[in-house]
């Protein structure tokens, strides 16, 4: 689990670009359109580009960031060791309630496109076994993934989108914003909650190698995911116009239109069983990050050894599992998710601390190392560097 | 004068004069070792005007007689004359034998079992001259059961590890290549040669090899499949991380790639490694053919074993969840063949696939004679009377046998896809296509995970090696294979120019 979380840096662009569109084409839509009528799709786009500018920074910060210094240290030395393990706290929160609101959007996938009927518990108990599985090999693991499961996974999202656009209807993406741009504004605000996808670099940007070669890697995988998820939100909207708002799942609403005769079957959900191992790449990776915040506040130092290291992981994996199984049992937690994140005042925060991270990233690493290469010199002379 | 020392200056005196004590007492340890070996022969050869004898010792099953006649007893009972010493004997023994003086008694046991003669002074003390005289018995060199082409050489390993390191010096005729030879097997003894060429391998890789060879504790090793057991990487057993092949043209390559190739004496099966997941969809014919051709075909059989692997689990997943994805017509078809069926999809289709694998098991094991008849037999049963019984639907037997043929496109690996296709079959019964997903993510991820000796066993498709891919599932020309393959670790990266 440890030994195995480096990925390089174009497994991370790869990586993003399968990720970043899956979260958005579920249940985000249905809910953006029904707040922000049809010009939602503009919304979305503006969250991409505040993402992107967001992610500028953090790729500067990475790119100056030449010893990998975890960000855990990175956090410790420009704010503290306190106020680091709370943002991390308060992260590792947010990742589970990131999973449990895609995994819902999942599970309504499956029952109501699939007409798959079972509960919570079955679906989430064998996502998450299947989920330990790989995480136990290591992060690489999902890493490596990404890189088979790219082609296919695109090309199907692709061909959902393209094989819709016969029947689009560009007349109900019109008028352009005659609600007025407020009313963008507040949808902008109201589905934050499914963007700031940076935060995953932030988190990793440690474990992310070979960062010299072919930079624009990481800005084009998170362009040609923000381009995909809005192209989703695009097709929806004109497919069905003032009627999206009855929908479930945007993705397999689109993709109804992709054959013309009922006569042969329902074959674009092939093309969606083949696009939904981005879910769950999406799913492990929240999970995944869930256990980096958790041994970021736990553990105590970098140097920890390994089997402490494992001993967390574990631990925080069975925590992240049960919580995941059953809250939803209890309370209808997409529900008080949505609540608190898009309809609340979670938003301001969350969108606040982000940007915040985001934009301070390049000053923290840089003040990192100038400490390093202070200890190098003291009183005129070179000292052993100790390892961060 | 003490006693002790006495004893001491009387040894060292016989040692120097001999006598028929110290020579006798070695051949007299050698008798009481092997007295169990009804084939251990004994003379006493006496050359003309020679006042002392010279004793011959060997394993009749393991040594040739001709030889020992022609070239040891000739020369010694021609050649010379009076007394001899073993020395100067040597020089008139032919010299198309191979001839050692051997002093040390465990060294004169191992070549004795291996088929040498020993041949004894009299007179001398603890040495003896060894002549290699091994009977030379074992299957002749022809094209191996596995691996057939169409185009290409057609020369296989054999049994014989002498043989097989032959046919890999024709073929690399090149000084650094180099053949390590080791013992392992307390019993068989069994000669393991670790080949390699120094000049492109990655020497950690050879030194690793070796350590696990070295610490290999069995008593015995009779093909080099045991030795691939303790080489593999993944303990799991499911996913082989060790290469093998019964040709020398195939090592050859292997070996120019950077590999490590280890024969074994008695297996006819070379091991190769690093090994990674993809290799098994290479045939040598692609590399005789052109380049086109090897890629369709590449291809071809990457699709026949994706098929062959997820088929019969989309079938029973499709029917029994997701009927709406199949086209009106075919879902008519399907209905109509199984409306009379009494096995539920799951039930049919299991009951198939375990029918074929019962036919290709006991294909492998009935004798040659009622080969025929019986393979009859099964197609009747399963193809004919079943279907018109009731018992199985065409589309399952259809898909079954799709299925099982599809399998042999990729032949090493055919038992664990075999396995595969179960585990998807009982998954997709239960899970439906969430089920299939989420298994199929954690196979392939498995895949990817592994390594074998520094090389990823996914490669070069995860991680991502660009100049692997020039010959992985497509195939450039020849000419544009300039580089050997960055995922086996090589220092000589260049292999054309």
């Amino acid at each position: 689990m440890i030994k195995n979380d480096k990925i390089k840096y174009s497994q991370m662009a790869l990586l993003l670009c399968v990720i970043i569109p899956a979260e958005k084409v579920l249940g985000l839509p249905v809910s953006s359109f029904k707040c922000g009528g049809r010009d939602f799709w503009v919304a979305l786009a503006i969250n991409f580009i505040l993402d992107f500018v967001c992610l500028i920074p953090i790729l500067i910060g990475l790119k100056n960031n030449k010893n990998n210094v975890p960000v855990r240290e990175i956090m410790n030395n420009a704010i503290g060791k306190i106020p680091t393990k709370i943002i991390f706290a308060l992260l590792g929160l947010t990742f589970v309630a990131k999973f449990l609101v895609v995994f819902s959007d999942t599970l309504s996938l499956f029952f109501n496109t699939f007409v798959f009927k079972s509960n919570w518990v079955a679906f989430a108990a064998v996502a998450l076994i299947a989920g330990g599985f790989l995480l136990i090999r290591g992060f690489k693991t999902i890493a490596r993934l990404s890189e088979i499961y790219f082609i296919p996974v695109v090309v199907c999202l692709i061909a959902i989108i393209a094989l819709s656009i016969k029947d689009c209807d560009i007349n109900n993406l019109r008028p352009f914003a005659d609600e007025g741009f407020a009313k963008i504004g507040k949808t902008c605000l109201f589905s934050s909650f499914y963007f700031s996808d940076f935060l995953l670099i932030w988190l990793l940007s440690g474990d992310i190698t070979e960062i010299n070669k072919r930079r624009e890697q990481i800005p084009l995988g998170f362009a040609a995911g923000g381009i995909l998820a809005v192209a989703v939100s695009v097709v929806y909207i004109a497919l069905f116009g003032e009627l999206a708002h009855y929908g479930d799942v945007a993705i397999a609403r689109v993709s109804q239109f992709n054959l013309n005769s009922l006569n042969v079957g329902r074959l674009d959900w092939l093309l969606i069983a083949v696009w939904i191992n981005a879910i769950f790449f999406l799913l492990f990776t929240y999970a995944h990050c869930f256990i980096k915040c958790c041994e970021n506040v736990l553990l105590s130092d970098t140097g920890e050894d390994l089997k402490n290291k494992k001993k967390c992981a574990i631990a925080s994996y069975a925590v992240f599992g049960i919580a995941v199984v059953l809250l939803p049992l209890f309370f209808d937690i997409r529900f008080v998710i949505s609540g608190i994140m898009q309809r609340g005042w979670g938003k301001y925060p969350f969108i606040a601390i982000s940007a915040a991270l985001a934009f301070s990233f390049p000053f923290f690493v840089n003040k990192v190392n100038k400490k390093q290469s202070a200890t190098t010199r003291v009183r005129g002379k070179r000292v052993k560097i100790l390892e961060v | 004068m003490k006693k002790g020392v006495f004893d001491r200056i009387s040894s060292f005196l016989k040692g120097i004069f001999g006598g028929q004590g110290k020579s006798l007492s070695t051949v007299k340890r050698l008798t009481n070792d092997f007295s169990a070996q009804s084939d251990l022969k004994k003379r006493r050869l006496v050359p003309d005007g020679g006042t002392s004898g010279y004793l011959l010792i060997y394993l009749d099953s393991m040594a040739d007689g001709k030889l020992i006649a022609n070239n040891l007893v000739k020369p010694l009972l021609e050649q010379t004359t009076g007394d001899v010493s073993l020395d100067n004997l040597q020089q008139a023994v032919s010299i198309n034998a191979e001839t050692l003086l051997i002093e040390d008694y465990d060294e004169m046991i191992k070549k004795l079992i291996n088929g040498y003669c020993l041949l004894f002074d009299e007179k001398k003390d603890n040495v003896c001259l060894c002549c290699d005289v091994r009977v030379n018995t074992g299957r002749s060199i022809t094209e191996p059961p596995t691996g057939g082409v169409s185009k290409g050489p057609r020369e296989g390993f054999v049994e014989d590890a002498k043989t097989n390191l032959t046919l890999l010096k024709k073929r690399l005729k090149h000084p650094s290549f180099v053949a390590d030879n080791m013992t392992v097997g307390r019993y068989t003894q069994t000669s393991v040669y670790v080949c390699y060429i120094g000049e492109i391998i990655d020497k950690k890789t050879v030194k690793r090899v070796k350590s696990i060879l070295s610490q290999i504790d069995i008593d015995g090793v009779v093909d080099s499949s045991y030795l691939a057991r303790f080489l593999d990487t993944d303990k799991s057993g499911f996913f082989k991380t060790v290469g093998s092949t019964e040709k020398p043209d195939i090592a050859v390559s292997k070996l120019l790639e950077g590999r490590v190739c280890i024969i074994a004496d008695g297996s006819p099966m070379v091991l190769t490694l690093p090994y990674m997941f993809l290799e098994d969809l290479h045939s040598p014919e692609d590399y005789y053919l052109s380049a086109r051709t090897a890629t369709t075909s590449r291809f071809l059989r990457l699709f026949s074993v994706g098929l062959a692997v997820f088929i019969p689990s989309l079938y029973v997943a499709l029917q029994v969840f997701n009927y709406q994805i199949l086209p009106s017509k075919f879902l008519i078809t399907i209905l109509t063949s199984t409306q009379a069926i009494p096995f539920k999809p799951f039930e049919e289709m299991l009951l198939v696939l375990v029918l074929f694998d019962i036919l290709r098991e006991a294909n492998f094991r009935m004798p040659q004679f009622a080969g025929i008849s019986l393979s009859v037999v099964g197609a009747v049963v399963l193809g004919d009377a079943a279907v018109k019984a009731g018992l199985l639907g065409a589309p399952a037997v259809v898909i079954g046998a799709l299925s099982g043929i599809g399998l042999y496109a990729m032949p090493d690996n055919t038992l664990l896809f075999s396995f595969l296709r179960l585990v998807f079959l009982i998954v997709g019964s239960l899970a439906g296509l969430f089920g299939l997903c989420l298994v199929g993510l954690c196979v392939v991820g498995y895949v990817v995970s592994l390594d074998s000796y520094g090389s990823p066993y996914g490669a070069p498709f995860a991680p991502d090696v660009k100049n692997d891919q020039q010959d992985a599932i497509v195939k450039l020309p020849l000419e544009k294979l300039v580089r050997r393959p960055k995922a086996v670790r090589n220092i000589n990266e260049v292999r054309q120019k």
